[in-house]
């Protein structure tokens, strides 16, 4: 498939801003106001750059440059955050991590981080050819980090909206309510998991498409239908990965087949 | 209390051993059949190959192809008959197996089946070889040399899980030239070829030996490998991917044939658009849509009709979507996947997006769910579907302009359901031919292939065959050798 960049044009940034703002506070720092955030994901993400301004102290930095990761430098950073028992947060897409643990293991190192240290997963291997299951990256965050589940936490957002939905354990701790690790939502955001075939909503514990309206998004198009697969029950939801390309199981050609006919010829 | 019928899903000589066995449990009809498979192994099936080897030249090699015809013509007859307990026993199962609506499976396993009937082998057999006797011995050529044909002694047939029955028809072909078969299936559709191969044992239970039918994952290279290069020709059916991968595994030397994924379509002319016929032809296309959702190559995914009948192209992109409900209530196309359904669904925000911006293009589409969806486009093209009941259809002003819209698409077009008027049948299908299309079919009939079609331009028969020629002069050189000779 030919991969497709998407845009969203916002005529002023207030919304945004103050939709990603309130969602991360309740979700992703409940327990603190601000703390050491390593940027593992490409500072042009205005979300990225706003989670420092906003959440990071003067020890926040993004460590990524057009290049990759800058692997020593966030080495260097770790070993400091343990030395000052400063908790930090790495912040990155789940392929940063991957990338990251590589290294680590390469060079052997591990690392104990300090108490309330997490590792906040904006989630997605979009266009990235390599994929790790959720478990071995969990396992990797305990091993290489020292980093339990509960603190790992992972988001659902996209460009096509502006509001984000999160893992609720963190929140969960903060409140001491039960650690659930399903997603939720802001106020202002619906997610719905829809049948496929009718575009009806399903009951919980069904899978369907993930629908999700943004009111946030009040500039462009409030409710999106998206290919993501997803599944709910009263607790939240949770994201099971892009529906797969629908494979001809005829000998009828594919349309993707014949559309890269055509490009061909063209 | 529902009870539980094990059905073997493979057929494999007697004696045959396998060391290990999957279980599938489908229900049909209240009823759980257990569907049993076997994981064969790269051993095993060396070893069975050699088997088939061996009962092709005591078995098969021997017999003359009347004999062949008359066995093969007398196992498709049991099929033709609707008390028939495995004919039953299909129509039962495959629906369930497939998904398909069980009604759909009946008419067109029944009609299907007739293509082999007795007199049709004999028509494949005529229209490639002038004398099919060339199978069992040499015959006098017109050239004047004795000429002698043989086929693989084994052959290897990959077969599609998409249409119910059809591996039956590479299966005949290669058992007309007296080849064994080492068959594999499907899981999508493990069922039809083995229920034939025990009708014909049930003909002649020594051919039992010739066969070996079984399921296993497609691109496994370890048992692909095996099958590629220990029989003397590969047949397979699927994308062009699967063909390439096995492809690459074919010794040089044998022979390997491929019938890729295809796109069909129709063109309606206006005279097949007058008040008096119009109805007819609508009904006609849907039949091409709807049978088995369009996951046959020979199925329609555009149809291309020409303006200036009594009903305009417009028009009848609405009767066709009311045909298509009413086809909806009659029988239901399958339950897709949630792949497959979010593929129609992104096919249809897709041009609704884009019929917001053209107002030559309107989408029909079935209310709330994906049952079926029809696509208006206002000016010619060409356009394949993501199939299941998904249809384009682009309005023309003379149908003799299509060609042009076809090129693209050359190495995958296939079958043309046509409805024009005798004097524009020949010329048309002249320009069709031309830019790749490779069977001009009526509307109505274009799943249904009849005996005799070059299959995707190619022979049935011819292709698998190498000929031996006796010179004339080896001939006369002979003679002074007999002792009676004066």
């Amino acid at each position: 498939m030919p991969s497709h960049r998407s845009y969203n044009y916002h005529p002023s940034f207030a919304i945004w801003d103050a939709s990603m703002k309130y969602p991360f506070k309740h979700y992703v720092m409940p327990d603190c106001d601000r703390m050491t955030i390593i940027g593992l994901f490409p500072s042009l993400s205005r979300y990225v750059t706003k989670a420092v301004e906003y959440f990071g102290d003067s020890n926040s930095q993004i460590l990524v440059n057009e290049q990759g990761l800058l692997y020593p430098e966030i080495v260097a950073a770790l070993k400091a955050a343990v030395v000052e028992k400063r908790p930090v947060m790495l912040l990155g897409a789940s392929f940063s991590c991957v990338h990251l643990f590589d290294y680590l293991a390469q060079h052997h190192c591990q690392f104990r981080l300090p108490a309330g240290s997490r590792v906040f997963d904006t989630g997605g291997f979009k266009g990235q050819s390599r994929t790790v299951a959720q478990q071995d990256l969990l396992t990797a965050i305990a091993d290489k980090l020292g980093i339990s589940r509960d603190y790992y936490l992972n988001m659902y957002g996209m460009t096509e909206i502006c509001s984000q939905c999160y893992d609720q354990n963190l929140q969960n701790i903060a409140s001491k309510q039960p650690v659930k690790y399903r997603k939720q939502a802001p106020a202002w955001v619906r997610v719905q998991i829809l049948d496929p075939d009718r575009l009806t909503p399903v009951p919980f514990g069904q899978t369907g498409l993930v629908a999700y309206y943004d009111l946030a998004n009040w500039n462009s198009c409030v409710g999106i239908l998206t290919e993501d697969l997803g599944i709910a029950d009263e607790t939240g939801f949770e994201i099971l990965g892009r529906v797969s390309g629908a494979a001809a199981k005829g000998c009828s050609i594919s349309i993707d087949q014949l559309v890269a006919a055509q490009t061909h010829k063209e | 209390m529902a009870t539980e019928t094990p059905l073997d899903i493979f057929f494999a000589p007697e004696g045959t051993t396998f060391s290990q066995f999957k279980v599938l449990p489908v229900v049909a009809d209240g009823k759980t059949y257990q569907l049993r498979y076997p994981l064969v192994t790269a051993e095993e099936l060396t070893a069975l190959i050699t088997q088939l080897h061996q009962a092709q030249a005591e078995v098969l090699a021997p017999l003359s192809v009347t004999a062949l015809v008359a066995k093969l013509g007398q196992a498709v007859a049991y099929w033709t008959d609707p008390s028939y307990p495995l004919r039953q026993l299909a129509e039962r199962l495959l629906p369930a197996i497939t998904g398909y609506n069980a009604e759909t499976v009946r008419l067109e396993l029944k009609r299907f089946v007739r293509v082999f009937r007795k007199k049709e082998l004999q028509r494949f057999l005529e229209t490639e070889l002038d004398q099919p006797a060339i199978l069992d011995d040499f015959h006098p050529q017109k050239s004047g040399q004795l000429t002698r044909t043989y086929g693989p002694e084994t052959a290897f047939q990959v077969f599609s899980g998409n249409i119910p029955g059809l591996q039956i028809w590479s299966l005949v072909m290669t058992t007309l030239v007296k080849a064994s078969t080492l068959g594999k299936t499907s899981l999508s559709e493990p069922l039809f070829p083995v229920l034939f191969i025990r009708s014909l044992v049930q003909v002649d239970p020594r051919l039992a030996a010739c066969f070996a039918i079984l399921p296993w994952k497609g691109g496994t290279k370890s048992l692909e490998t095996v099958a590629a290069r220990q029989t003397e020709a590969t047949i397979v059916y699927g994308s062009d991917q699967a063909a390439t991968s096995i492809g690459q595994l074919v010794p040089l030397d044998h022979r390997f044939l491929h019938y890729g994924h295809k796109i069909s379509f129709a063109m309606i002319g206006r005279e097949a658009l007058t008040s008096d016929h119009y109805l007819t032809t609508i009904k006609q296309v849907a039949d091409d849509i709807t049978i088995y959702d369009q996951q046959s190559c020979l199925s329609a995914q555009t149809i291309v009709v020409e303006a200036g009948g009594a009903v305009t192209p417009l028009m009848v992109a609405q009767l066709l979507a009311a045909e298509l409900e009413n086809a909806q209530l009659k029988r239901p196309r399958a339950q897709l996947t949630q792949a497959e359904a979010a593929a129609l669904i992104r096919f249809r925000s897709e041009n609704d997006l884009a019929a917001l911006a053209d107002s030559q293009l309107k989408v029909f589409a079935s209310k709330q769910s994906t049952a079926w969806t029809v696509v208006y486009h206002g000016q010619p093209g060409f356009a394949g579907s993501p199939l299941n009941r998904t249809v384009h259809i682009f309005q023309i002003p003379h149908l003799e302009q299509a060609p042009t819209y076809l090129t693209a698409y050359r190495p995958y077009l296939q079958s043309c359901g046509l409805a024009v008027g005798p004097e524009r049948l020949l010329r048309l299908a002249a320009r069709l031919g031309q830019v790749g299309v490779g069977r001009i079919c009526a509307l109505g009939e274009m799943t249904r292939a009849q005996a005799g079609w070059h299959h995707d331009g190619q022979f049935n028969l011819l292709d698998l065959l190498r000929f031996v020629d006796i010179e004339h002069q080896a001939e006369l050189a002979a003679e002074p050798f007999d002792p009676d000779v004066e």
